[in-house]
C-alpha cells in the first residue's frame, strides 16, 4: 500500500469519527464542555482566581482567651484582629468554655495568652502562646499555626503597630534570618498545570479506548477489519481526530482560566498547546493498548479512573517525585506523565522554553512511539479476540 | 404492605445477585478503597521519610568557620543533598533556573561576623514549581542555623547576642493525636460511599434501561415504589459492606476509630442515599451506561477538594467555600471526620445528618417522577 | 482467473480444546450459489469468518479467487463482500454516509462511488431513506443496508451469513431472488442458514455442516436422494397424547432406525428407515397404543429430513445443540 493510500484511509477514518461525534450530543458536551469547564471551575472555586488574594484563615472563627490582660497581650490581640488573616477572633470565652466548644464547629481554634506573657517578654524570656485546634478539619490546624507564627515572629511588645513581615520574605530562627527568593505562584496557576493535563488524560483515554470498545461491541470494528484498510490507518485516523479535540479542549481550559480566573501562564500558547498534545498522545497510545485488551466501555472508564488516581500519587501532582521513596520513586520516574507534568510546571510557572527541556521531551516522545508501537502489535495480534 | 415488603426484598435480592456477577462493579467496590489508602500511604511515607535528599547547590561567599559549619550541617542534613558547591551567587541561582537543583543556598560575605552580632542571614532560592520539595530546603537551613547557634552557645560559652523568636506558639490539637494527615481518611470513606452509590445507579437504572428489563419490571404487578425501594435497599446493603471494608482497612492502617460504629454506618448510608437520589435524577436525562459512568467519575475528582475530603472547606477560596457549604456531601464528610477522628456523639453530627436526610427526601420524589416519565 | 472462486483444503479452526471447524474441504465454482446448512453451533459462521479473513485458521488453507487467505489477506478483502452478525454499519451515520466511508476504504474513485451508491439505492428502493440513521431503521431495512455495503465495491464473492433471520417472509423472498440474480451476473455467493427450506429453493449446491464437519455436499435433489433409505410416513391422527407418542417411538425404535417423530395435532410425521411395509407397521403400532387413524400416506424426504438423517437423527441433533449451548 502506498503512503498516499495509507493517509487517505486515515483521513477517511478521521472524517468518520468527526461525523459520529457530531451526532452524539452527550459526547460533545462531556468532551468539550463538561470536562474542561468542570475541572477548571473546580480549581478556581478551590484556589480562587490567579489575580485574587484570599486569606485562608480570615473567616475561621477563633476564640481569643487572654489570661494575662496586659498591654503586650492587648497589642498582640490588636495586631491580629486588624490583620487580613484573623478577622473572626472572638473574645469573651473562658479557657474551659472555649475548649468545650472546640470540635462543635462553633469555633475551630482557641488562642490562649497565658498569665505572665508580658513579664516573660520584658525579662527577655521567650513568651508562649497556646493554640488549641480542631485538627479534624484537614489542613486547618497547620494553616492557623503557620499564619499565627508570622505575626509572632517579630512581635515587639513596646509598640502599638507591629511590623508585619510576610512569612515568605524573611524568617528568623535563632537569630539567623532567611531571605527567600524564587517566584511565588498563585494557587490557581499551580493547579492549572494539573487541570490541563488531567482533562486531556481523562477525555483522550475515554475517546480512544472507549471508542474502540464501542466499535467492537457494535460490530463496526469488524466492518473495518474486513475492508482493505490496515490497522495503522485506523489508529492514525482516530488519533488525528482526537488531536483536534485535544486542541479544542486546551483552548477551552485556557480561555476559562485566563478570562474567568485571571491566570497568566508564563509561557506562550504554542508551548502550552504542544505540551497538551504530547500528553494527549501518550494517553491515546495507552488507550489503544487498553483497547487491544478487549474491555467493555464501563471497564474503560473505571480503568481510566484508577489510572488518574495512580498518576496523582506517582507523577508529581501531589508530591514531588524526588520525595518518593524506594519503589514509588522508580515507578514515578518511569512514567512519561511525570515528565509531562514537570514540563508543564516549568513552562507555565517558571517560563522555561519548551525546547530547553530536552530530556523531558525525549522521554515523552519516546513514550509515544513505544505505546503506539505496542498498541499496533497488540491490535494486530488481537484481531480475532476483538471480534464480537 | 406485606406485598410491598416482599416485592422490595425480591428486587433487592436481584440487584445483589447482579452485582455479584458484574466484575467491573466488584473491582470498583474492592479496588477503590485499597487504591485510595495505597495512595495515601505512598504520600504519607514520602513525607515521613527519614531522609529527603532534595538536591541543592551552595555558594559560600564568606569562607569563615561559621559558614563552613553551616555548610557542614547542610551536607549532613536529612532534608537536602548538596550536589554542588559554586563560586558565585549567580551560579547558584542559575543552577535552580536550569533545573540542576531544586534549591540554592547563598551564604553571603560577612556571615560569620554578622552571626556574632546577631544579625546574620542566608539567602535561599527555590524552584517553587516543586511545591513540596522547596519547603524542605528552608527547613534544612533553619535546622542547620539552629544547630550552629546552639553548638556555639553550649561549647564556646559564646553569647552571640542573639535573641530567640519572642513568642513560641505551642499547638495542642483537640484530638490529642499527633499530626499525621489522618483527618483525610474519613473523607475517603465518604468518597467510597459516594462513588459506590453512583455506580449502583448505573447498574440499577441505566443498565436496566439499555437491556430492556426496566419495562419488564414496570409491566409486572410490582409497584414502581417497590422497585425503587428495592434498589435503594440494595445500595444500603452495599454501603454497609463498603463501609465495613474501609473501617477494616483503617484499623489495619492504625487509625483509631473513636466514634460510634452505628453512627458511622448511618452517616455513610445517608450519603449513599442522597447520592443515589441525585444519580436517579441525572439518569433520567443521561441514559447511556458508559456516559453516566464517565460523569460519575468526572464528578468525583472535584469532590475531593470541594466536599471537604482532602481540604477543609474553611480553607477554600470564598467561592469554593460557598460551593462546599451547599453540597450535602460536605456535611456527610464532616460528620464522618467528627465521628472517627474526634469521637463526637450524635448531638454533634445531628445537623449534618439532617441536611443529608432532608436533601434526599426532597430529591428522591423528583427523581422517581422524572425516571417514571422517561422510562 | 482460477476455475473455482473458493477452494478450501483441510480448513480447521480450534478454540482451545474445542474444534469449531474440522478439516473442511470444499470447492465452489464461480457464479455458484453455495448453501451452508447446519444447526446453531455447527461451524458455519466460523467458516465464513475464516474465509473473509476475520479470523485465522488453525490449520489448512483456503483461496478466494486465487488469493490465499493467510498470505494475501488484503487482496482477499478487496474481492469479498460480507453480511454477517458482528460486522455492522455505524448506527449513528446514515446509509449514505456509511456507503461513502466504505467507498473510500475500498478506494473507489469518488465519481464512480457516487454512481454506484445511487445504483444501489435504486436497487433497494433506499432513496427516501438515504439520510436516515442506520440505527433508526427497522431490522429489514438495516439488513438491506448491510447488503448494499457488501455490494458497493462489486465483489466477486459474497458471504451472506444467516441473512434472512429476523426478516419477514416477503423480504426474505425478495432477498433470495436478488441473490440469485447476483449469481447470474457471475458473483459467487456463500449462503449460510439454519432454515432448512431455504437452500432447497435457491442454492445450486448445499453443504451440510454438523459439529464442525462438512457431512455431505450436493445439489438439494442429490442430498435428498442420498438418503434413499429414508422414507417419511404422514398420518392424520388427532388427539395423540404424550404417553402414546412415547410408546410409539419406543416401539418403532425396536423395529428399525427412526430419525425423527414429529407430531402437531392432528398430523404425525415419522422419518425412518425405508421398508415396503413401513406404512403398515406405523399404522399397527399406532393402533396398539390406542390412537385413531384418519389417513396415512408415504412421501419422499425433504431436505430437512435428509439433513436429519445425515446428521444422525433428531436425538443426535438435540445432543449436539445441548453441548453447543453449554459451550456458549
Amino acid at each position: 500500500m502506498s503512503i498516499a493510500g495509507f493517509l487517505d484511509d486515515s483521513i477517511a477514518v478521521a472524517e468518520n469519527e468527526f461525523r459520529l461525534f457530531r451526532r452524539n450530543r452527550s459526547a460533545i458536551l462531556i468532551s468539550l464542555v463538561v470536562l474542561p469547564f468542570f475541572f477548571t471551575a473546580s480549581l478556581g472555586a478551590g484556589r480562587g482566581g490567579a489575580g485574587t488574594t484570599y486569606y485562608p484563615t480570615a473567616n475561621i472563627p477563633i476564640a481569643w482567651v487572654d489570661n494575662d490582660n496586659s498591654l503586650a497581650s492587648i497589642r498582640l490581640w490588636h495586631s491580629l484582629a486588624t490583620s487580613h488573616d484573623f478577622r473572626n477572633l472572638i473574645e469573651g470565652y473562658t479557657e474551659q468554655g472555649a475548649l468545650a466548644e472546640l470540635g462543635t464547629k462553633r469555633i475551630y481554634a482557641v488562642i490562649v495568652v497565658p498569665k505572665g506573657f508580658q513579664n516573660d517578654l520584658e525579662n527577655g524570656y521567650q513568651a508562649r502562646l497556646i493554640l488549641y485546634t480542631d485538627d479534624s478539619e484537614p489542613g486547618v490546624s497547620d494553616q492557623i499555626q503557620a499564619t499565627l507564627t508570622t505575626y509572632t515572629q517579630n512581635f515587639d511588645p513596646n509598640v502599638d503597630v507591629q511590623p508585619y513581615l510576610s512569612q515568605l520574605q524573611r524568617q528568623s530562627v535563632a537569630g539567623v534570618g532567611i531571605v527567600t527568593k524564587g517566584a511565588i505562584f498563585a494557587g490557581f496557576n499551580v493547579g492549572l498545570t494539573t487541570v490541563l493535563a488531567i482533562v486531556q488524560i481523562f477525555a483522550g483515554f475515554y475517546e480512544i479506548a472507549g471508542g474502540m470498545s464501542r466499535e467492537r461491541e457494535d460490530g463496526t470494528y469488524a466492518r473495518l477489519l474486513v475492508s482493505p484498510i490496515p490497522i495503522g490507518s485506523i489508529m492514525l485516523g482516530k488519533t488525528l481526530f482526537d488531536v483536534l479535540l485535544s486542541v479544542i479542549r486546551t483552548f477551552t481550559v485556557l480561555a476559562i482560566s485566563v478570562y474567568g480566573y485571571g491566570a497568566r501562564p508564563n509561557t506562550d500558547i504554542l508551548t502550552l498547546l504542544s505540551l497538551s498534545l504530547i500528553i494527549a498522545l501518550v494517553t491515546m497510545g495507552i488507550g489503544f493498548v487498553v483497547a487491544a485488551l478487549k474491555v467493555g466501555q464501563r471497564a474503560v472508564v473505571i480503568i481510566e479512573f484508577f489510572l488518574i488516581l495512580f498518576l496523582f500519587a506517582f507523577s508529581g501532582l501531589i508530591i514531588d517525585s524526588n520525595l518518593l521513596v524506594g519503589a514509588s520513586q522508580v515507578i514515578s520516574y518511569s512514567l512519561p506523565f511525570t515528565y509531562a507534568f514537570d514540563a508543564l510546571k516549568r513552562t507555565i510557572l517558571l517560563g522555561r522554553p519548551l525546547l530547553s527541556l530536552t530530556f523531558d521531551l525525549e522521554y515523552m516522545i519516546g513514550s509515544i512511539v513505544a505505546t503506539y508501537g505496542l498498541a499496533f502489535v497488540l491490535l494486530h495480534f488481537s484481531r480475532e479476540r476483538l471480534i464480537k | 404492605m406485606k406485598s410491598f415488603v416482599r416485592d422490595t426484598v425480591g428486587i433487592t435480592g436481584k440487584e445483589l445477585k447482579q452485582l455479584r456477577r458484574d466484575p467491573v462493579s466488584l473491582i470498583l467496590t474492592i479496588m477503590f478503597p485499597i487504591l485510595l489508602i495505597g495512595i495515601f500511604i505512598v504520600i504519607v511515607s514520602a513525607f515521613r521519610a527519614t531522609t529527603h535528599n532534595v538536591p541543592i547547590v551552595v555558594a559560600d561567599l564568606d569562607g569563615s568557620p561559621a559558614s563552613n559549619e553551616l555548610l557542614n550541617k547542610l551536607t549532613q542534613s536529612r532534608f537536602v543533598h548538596v550536589t554542588q558547591l559554586v563560586q558565585t551567587e549567580d551560579q547558584a541561582y542559575q543552577a535552580v533556573a536550569n533545573g540542576q537543583a531544586i534549591g540554592a543556598v547563598v551564604i553571603p560575605q560577612g556571615f560569620g561576623v554578622d552571626l556574632a552580632a546577631g544579625d546574620a542571614f542566608v539567602i535561599v532560592s527555590t524552584d517553587n514549581s516543586k511545591l513540596t520539595s522547596s519547603q524542605f530546603v528552608t527547613e534544612a537551613v533553619n535546622e542547620g542555623a539552629q544547630e550552629i547557634v546552639t553548638q556555639a552557645t553550649q561549647e564556646g560559652g559564646v553569647s552571640f547576642g542573639l535573641k530567640l523568636a519572642p513568642i513560641e506558639v505551642i499547638t495542642r490539637p483537640v484530638s490529642g493525636r499527633p499530626p499525621t494527615g489522618d483527618p483525610i481518611l474519613p473523607g475517603f470513606l465518604g468518597m467510597i460511599a459516594i462513588l459506590g452509590a453512583f455506580d449502583d445507579i448505573v447498574n440499577a437504572i441505566s443498565r436496566e434501561r439499555e437491556r430492556g428489563t426496566f419495562p419488564r419490571l414496570a409491566l409486572s404487578p410490582v409497584s414502581l415504589f417497590a422497585v425503587y425501594s428495592g434498589k435503594m435497599s440494595a445500595t444500603v446493603v452495599l454501603t454497609i459492606l463498603r463501609t465495613a471494608l474501609m473501617l477494616l482497612i483503617f484499623t489495619l492502617y492504625g487509625l483509631v476509630i473513636r466514634g460510634s460504629l452505628i453512627l458511622i454506618f448511618l452517616t455513610t448510608i445517608l450519603i449513599a442515599i442522597f447520592t443515589l437520589s441525585l444519580g436517579l435524577t441525572i439518569s433520567a436525562r443521561i441514559r447511556g451506561t458508559a456516559t453516566l459512568t464517565v460523569l460519575e467519575i468526572a464528578m468525583t475528582f472535584p469532590l475531593f477538594s470541594l466536599a471537604g475530603t482532602t481540604t477543609s472547606p474553611l480553607l477554600l477560596a470564598p467561592g469554593g467555600t460557598a460551593i462546599a457549604n451547599s453540597l450535602p456531601w460536605t456535611y456527610g464528610n464532616d460528620a464522618l471526620r467528627r465521628l472517627i477522628y474526634l469521637g463526637s456523639g450524635f448531638n454533634a453530627i445531628a445537623g449534618d445528618l439532617t441536611i443529608l436526610l432532608v436533601s434526599s427526601l426532597i430529591l428522591l420524589p423528583i427523581a422517581i417522577l422524572l425516571s417514571k416519565r422517561t422510562m | 482467473m482460477p476455475e473455482h472462486a473458493i477452494v478450501t483444503e483441510a480448513l480447521t479452526k480450534n478454540f482451545g480444546h474445542f474444534t469449531a471447524v474440522d478439516g473442511l474441504n470444499v470447492r465452489v465454482a464461480k457464479g455458484e450459489l453455495f448453501g451452508l446448512l447446519g444447526p446453531n453451533g455447527a461451524g458455519k459462521t466460523t467458516t465464513v469468518r475464516m474465509l473473509c479473513t476475520l479470523i485465522e485458521p488453525t490449520r489448512g488453507t483456503a483461496n478466494i479467487v486465487g488469493y490465499d487467505i493467510r498470505e494475501q489477506a488484503a487482496e482477499v478483502r478487496r474481492q469479498i463482500g460480507v453480511v454477517s452478525e458482528g460486522v455492522s454499519l455505524y448506527k449513528d451515520l446514515s446509509i449514505e454516509e456509511n456507503l461513502k466511508l466504505l467507498s473510500t476504504l475500498y478506494e473507489i474513485p469518488r465519481p464512480k462511488a457516487e454512481v454506484r451508491i445511487r445504483e444501489l439505492m435504486d436497487m433497494f428502493a433506499f432513496r427516501e431513506k438515504a439520510t436516515r440513521l442506520v440505527g433508526a431503521l427497522s431490522s429489514g431495512w438495516a439488513k438491506k443496508a448491510m447488503i448494499c455495503a457488501a455490494l458497493l465495491h462489486n465483489p466477486q464473492v459474497l458471504f451472506l451469513d444467516e441473512v434472512t433471520s429476523g426478516l419477514d417472509p416477503q423480504s426474505a423472498i425478495g432477498l433470495q431472488d436478488f441473490t440469485r440474480k447476483q449469481c447470474e451476473q457471475g458473483v459467487t455467493v456463500i449462503w449460510t442458514t439454519h432454515y432448512m427450506g431455504e437452500p432447497e429453493k435457491i442454492c445450486d449446491r448445499v453443504g451440510i455442516m454438523f459439529a464442525g464437519r462438512l457431512v455431505q455436499v450436493g445439489t438439494p435433489d442429490e442430498l435428498k436422494h442420498s438418503v434413499s433409505e429414508l422414507s417419511v410416513v404422514e398420518v392424520e391422527t388427532p388427539g395423540l397424547s404424550g404417553g402414546q407418542l412415547e410408546k410409539l417411538k419406543s416401539r418403532l425404535k425396536e423395529m428399525r432406525q427412526v430419525y425423527r417423530v414429529k407430531y402437531a395435532d392432528p398430523k404425525l410425521e415419522v422419518s425412518c428407515e425405508r421398508t415396503d411395509t413401513l406404512a403398515e407397521e406405523v399404522a399397527s403400532t399406532l393402533l396398539e397404543v390406542g390412537a385413531r387413524i384418519r389417513a396415512i400416506n408415504t412421501k419422499d424426504p425433504t431436505l430437512e429430513e435428509a439433513f436429519i438423517a445425515l446428521t444422525g437423527g433428531e436425538e443426535e441433533i438435540d445432543r449436539f445443540l445441548e453441548s453447543a449451548d453449554r459451550k456458549e
